[in-house]
């Protein structure tokens, strides 16, 4: 009796011990890194396999005006322009069928958060929200650029804007589009681009950052000229 | 006793995988440690990872609770000698491996994708199973409940 009784509490010891482990193992898990990391690759090697750049687009592709923006979703500067320009771009520049608009990933290397903050956003644009987690992640940038589980904040802006998130997560556990953000990257550093954001206007860069009246500017004295391009020639 | 030792471990580290996979499915962990090419999330983020409405492993965490105390309660002194406790657990066990052998074969056919912390549990379950199920015949040749 005095033997089971023994046993019993070495069992219990045994038990106790395996709890501890494996919530030990689950909590570990939980307050890491929200997996596996993402690198910048060095655009001066060899392409980064046959993934083509491709960038989000507005407007029309037989549009007069063609500008392509080169952000990040860490910076300040573009989480501005997105915010303050952007809105009356989409709502009154894009109508008019004059423009087209690019969005073109950009990461910076000292932005940690940042490329998967671009993943998340061409997992939105998987069920047609691009624009709507472009406006959630900038008007929220301050409260994920330094958080050490961004996905998290991610997944709450995806459910926001009405996306199906068990879809959204599984896109972006599996950082699905990475190797095209890395394309897009590099194709903005053969173009000159060292800094974000960085806005071409019919294959030209700008030298600043336009405000909307600049972007009006620019537009009308383009459109009134300028045969509708193809494709081939934007860049 | 031993069995139902056995058995309460197994039902504890079954507990703990279904709390893990449960985790991630309610999205508190940013990722899943699996083997292979994303097999883990495939199954576990796929529309055949909820059941009525509760993600699968929710049944599992629930499944694990009852067997672990079924167990731990047919450790107790005076219910030891008692065969209730054990075939509540190969009831249990059994339907729980039941449960298994659907989502592998969902696994298998339809996800076409295995999930490792999935194929634990089934073992974990069918473990179990075996434990109580083989203790069984000891009780009939002993007098007890």
């Amino acid at each position: 009796m005095a033997e089971a009784g023994r046993s019993l509490k070495r069992f219990y010891v045994v038990l106790g011990l395996i709890a501890v482990a494996g919530i030990a193992l689950i909590v570990r898990a939980a307050t890491s890194g929200p997996g596996a990391a993402l690198v910048l690759a060095d655009c001066s090697g060899p392409p980064l396999g046959n993934t083509p750049a491709r960038g989000q687009a507005l407007g029309p592709d037989s549009a007069p005006v063609h500008i392509v923006e080169y952000a990040d979703f860490e910076c300040p500067l573009c989480a501005k322009f997105a915010i303050l320009t952007m809105p009356d771009v989409q709502q009154r520049l894009i109508p008019t069928g004059r423009l087209h608009w690019e969005f073109v990933d950009f990461p910076l290397q000292q932005h940690v958060n940042s490329p998967l903050a671009h993943v998340a956003a061409a997992c939105a644009a998987d069920q047609g929200r691009f624009w709507e987690m472009e406006y959630a992640l900038y008007d929220h940038q301050d409260d994920w650029f330094a958080d050490s589980r961004p996905d998290r904040k991610f997944r709450d802006y995806a459910r926001g804007i009405g996306l199906n998130a068990d879809a959204f997560q599984v896109c972006l556990t599996q950082r699905r589009h990475w190797p095209t953000i890395e394309a897009n990257r590099c194709q903005g550093e053969k173009a000159g681009v060292n800094g974000t954001p960085t806005v071409f206007v019919n294959g030209r860069p700008l030298p600043f950052t336009p405000a909307f009246d600049d972007l009006t500017k620019i537009v009308d004295s383009i459109a009134g000229t300028a045969p509708a391009r193809t494709p081939a020639a934007r860049r | 006793m031993r069995h139902r030792m056995t058995a309460a471990a197994l039902a504890l580290v079954g507990l703990l995988v279904s709390t893990y996979l449960l985790l991630y499915k309610l999205g508190v962990l940013g990722s899943i440690k699996c083997v292979g090419s994303g097999g883990c999330e495939r199954v576990n983020l796929s529309r055949w990872s909820s059941f009525l409405g509760l993600p699968v492993a929710a049944y599992g965490v629930a499944g694990y609770v009852a067997l672990l105390a079924v167990a731990l309660y047919g450790l107790r002194e005076d219910r030891v000698a008692v065969p209730g406790p054990t075939r509540w657990l190969a009831a249990l066990a059994g339907l729980g491996l039941l449960f298994s052998l659907y989502l592998l074969a969902l696994e298998l056919l339809v996800i076409h994708a295995l999930c490792l912390w999935c194929t634990v549990s089934g073992v974990v379950i069918l473990a179990i199973f075996v434990v109580s199920a083989a203790a069984l015949p000891a009780f009939s040749r002993t007098p007890g409940r």
